[in-house]
């Protein structure tokens, strides 16, 4: 937003100006475009296949989902579905319909769109990366009437309505569905959302466009109607220019802003600060059982024991994430904390590494009866802050007197291939969510992301067990926090912070909320100030 | 007398940079890795260059990333030298196929600039400081084999190793007792302005976060780790960066000093 070209007293100026400067012009129309920044260009945005979660900052907005998941109270409430109910056996899933919508190309909403959706995400042709996983045990969809449909599972599956409120499954239009195919839907995507898809060119924006037919907001939106005509995301993938692109008016709101930055800006005047907490797992690393010395629990004890979680939260994020406290964050599950919290503590490190046989030499190297030193290699992902955290974790096992390796993967892609190659103690993963079933992946034997090569098969039935506990909150509640214990007293996972996404808005903008998985704004709630 | 000038100060400069390298970490008043302070103090707040992004030293970061950043270049030249070298001298004395195709190889890979043909050996090896020194020691090598070829091709063609022929001497001794010794000064001055590339390509690729760990202390990496704080710290990498340039310069003159004085004359 050109600011400063704006300041013109005298009148035939002020009159060219306006002529000429149609940039000013535009900032007085309440209608005019409004500027997201997305800080990573995903490989596809189709939200079916496709699992980055940058691709529902505009998406959850072109989508309605069956259910919604209020970011206030934490219930589940009705969006394309009107109610829904959970036979016994929790095997199937009723759900009625809303009657009166169309999606943005006029096709009818009903049973047999929501029936094409499942279908689309479940062809094992179009590889979904994460919608599919997210239906569960799902074997069919019946279309009982125009208005009511039935989702059938193989065995209960607690996390479905969780599942359901998510982007990844919101409602796209079967005709365009059809008409484009796997390929090329990322390109055509037609929702029932506030806003309408007008154009994705990757690596440069996403365009959308308010749809004035929308007349069935869900109630977890503040307002029925969008503020803003358009909105056009583009990309800040540098850490380093963020700031810059908001200074020069060239995006009114941008996130993951780094936090010396974010308080620069919001102390200008100009911009506004929204910490949005993410719920999910903390930034965290996962220490390899399989290989030694991380495979016995006393060595992964003395090592969580040996990291300041809280210097290190003080000077990577200056304090503005909290410390994290288990393989979940306090936001979103913190009923589930566990009462084992291994603080910083060195000498209890020291104690614990001299039973596990590892004892320092005169120069604080620690070494095993053999005589050889303890050698430790950490593997984190390149985006965000994990490299500085690593940095700081790998001093601290230093410190102890391990001699540790540090290795950073530039991307998902090698940090899977460093991965599978099993050269490693320590790797840094995580995941977002709002169900706790976000752990089974990571620590049951068979998980797909079970990193740390870990198997018990009393931590394995209780997460599945807790999968499947769908009509009992009470015992779900009770199978996760006996996880969580394990998980903990394993020493399974070294917690570092909870994930706290800096959003720096232009002051221009009211009415910035974010919903429950955290990185995905109401768009229809947003409305210029003046 | 400009030129003169500028070949004191850079020989100053350089000598400097290598008492550093030598001297630099038995000076330094923290470890390099670990915090100190609080981060992004100033140079005013915590003397002599302030802190950096994770509350260390960067003083002290800086004098072990001299040794860091040198050592690594001086490895990586001296891998372009020794296949330059070789490869190069084999190609002259082997006028026939095998020079052939040494030239033709060295050709086909000067077609990709030195500092690509780096990049893509990093991309296929995997990130790493080891990978690096050996991607530009290898990246390096097809330009100086063609330049040391022609240095040696040209001394090949004096009257006196035409003499050492015609006595019977075979190719290994004229290899080693006339065009080598006679090309000793010309391939210094080319190894030292190779010296100046084979540090600019160390430090970009470590710029580029292809270290593969950011804690090392080293002048690319401690640059690169600066960037994001140009505004609210600049001289975090506005410092690393200014040395880097510097000393590419200061040797990039004394290597044009030495073909100068190494130009063959008559």
């Amino acid at each position: 937003m050109n600011k400063a070209g704006c300041t013109f007293k005298p009148p035939i100026l002020l009159i060219l100006a306006a002529l000429l400067l149609g940039g000013c012009a535009a900032q007085a129309d309440p209608h005019r475009k409004l500027i997201y920044g997305l800080t990573l260009s995903p490989s596809g945005i189709d939200p079916h296949i496709n699992a980055s979660a940058e691709l529902g900052i505009p998406l959850r907005s072109v989508y309605d989902t069956l259910i919604f998941l209020d970011p206030v109270t934490g219930e589940f409430v009705p969006g394309l579905a009107t109610a829904w109910s959970i036979s016994e056996d929790g095997k199937r899933y009723t759900f009625e319909l809303r009657d009166d919508v169309v999606f943005h190309d006029a096709t009818p909403f009903d049973a047999a769109a929501v029936k094409a959706n499942i279908d689309y995400v479940l062809n094992a042709d179009h590889h979904s990366q994460k919608a599919a996983a997210l239906l569960g045990p799902i074997t069919s969809v019946d279309v009982i009437a125009p208005d009511v449909v039935v989702f059938n599972l193989e065995e209960p599956f607690a996390p479905l309505l969780d599942s359901l409120s998510q982007v990844y499954l919101g409602m796209a239009s079967p005709q365009a569905l059809e008409r484009w195919g796997a390929s090329e839907y990322q390109f055509h995507q037609v929702g029932t959302g506030p806003y309408r898809f007008v154009e994705y060119i990757p690596n440069d924006r996403i365009l959308l466009e308010r749809f004035d037919g929308y007349d069935w907001a869900t109630e977890i939106y503040r307002e029925p109607h969008a503020g803003y005509r358009e909105i056009e995301f583009r990309f800040f993938e540098d850490l380093a220019t963020r700031a810059i692109a908001l200074e020069s008016g060239n995006v009114d709101i941008l996130g993951e802003i780094p936090p010396m930055d974010a308080q620069r800006l919001s102390s200008s005047g100009e911009f506004s600060m929204h910490p949005v907490p993410i719920p999910g797992q903390p930034l965290q690393y996962l220490f390899n059982t399989k290989n030694e010395p991380t495979d016995d629990v006393r060595v992964r004890t003395a090592l969580i024991h040996a990291v300041d979680r809280q210097m290190i939260v003080e000077t990577v994020f200056m304090s503005t994430s909290p410390v994290a406290l288990g393989p979940l964050s306090a936001e979103g599950f913190g009923h589930l904390l566990s009462t084992n919290q291994l603080a910083y503590d060195l000498t209890s490190a020291q104690e614990l590494m001299r039973e596990a046989g590892w004892i320092a030499d005169q120069e604080g190297v620690l070494r095993d009866k053999d005589n050889t030193a303890m050698e430790l290699t950490i593997i984190a992902p390149s985006w965000g802050s994990n490299p500085d955290v690593a940095q700081l974790v790998k001093v601290a096992w230093e410190a102890l007197g391990a001699e540790v390796t540090l290795q950073i993967a530039p991307g998902f892609g090698p940090l899977r291939e460093a991965q599978a190659s099993g050269n490693y103690h320590a790797i840094g993963i995580n995941f977002f969510g709002t169900d706790p079933d976000i752990l089974r992946p990571m620590f049951t034997s068979t998980g797909l992301y079970n990193w740390s090569g870990y198997a018990n098969n009393e931590l394995d039935n209780s997460l599945r067990l807790a999968a499947q506990s769908s009509l009992d909150p009470v015992q779900r509640q009770r199978l996760y926090q006996k996880s969580i214990e394990h998980i903990t007293t394993q020493a399974l996972v070294l917690p570092i912070r909870d994930y706290v996404n800096l959003v720096i808005a232009d002051n221009d903008i009211a009415g910035l909320r974010y919903s429950a998985p955290g990185w995905f704004p109401l768009l229809i709630e947003l409305k210029p100030t003046s | 007398m400009t030129g003169r000038i500028t070949i004191i100060i850079s020989s100053f400069w350089v000598v400097a940079v290598i008492l550093l390298a030598i001297f630099g970490p038995l000076a330094a008043p923290a470890d390099p890795f670990s915090p100190v302070g609080e981060p992004l103090l100033s140079p005013l707040e915590h003397g002599p260059m302030g802190t950096d992004a994770l509350g260390r030293d960067l003083w002290s970061r800086i004098l072990y990333g001299a040794r860091q950043s040198l050592s690594a270049a001086l490895l990586a030249t001296t891998l372009t030298v020794s296949i330059g070298t070789t490869l190069g001298l084999i190609a002259v004395l082997y006028t026939s196929w095998l020079g052939g195709i040494i030239l033709t190889l060295a050709n086909a890979a000067l077609a990709i600039p030195g500092l690509l043909l780096a990049m893509l050996f990093v991309a296929a090896m995997g990130p790493g400081y080891l990978t690096v020194i050996l991607a530009i020691g290898l990246g390096g090598a097809p330009g100086f084999i063609r330049l040391s070829r022609s240095i040696f091709a040209q001394i090949a063609d004096e009257g006196y190793v035409d003499v050492a022929r015609a006595l019977g001497a075979g190719k290994l001794r004229i290899a080693r007792n006339h065009i080598l010794l006679n090309a000793q000064g010309p391939l210094l001055s080319l190894a030292t302005t190779h010296f100046a590339w084979a540090f600019m390509g160390i430090t970009t690729l470590t710029f580029l976060g292809l270290a593969g760990d950011p804690s090392i202390p080293e002048w690319g990496v401690i640059m690169n780790s600066g960037r994001a704080f140009l505004i609210d710290a600049p001289w975090l990498a506005v410092v690393p960066g200014a040395l880097i340039s510097l000393t590419i310069l200061a040797v990039h003159h004394l290597g044009l000093e030495l073909t100068d004085r190494f130009r063959p004359r008559g």
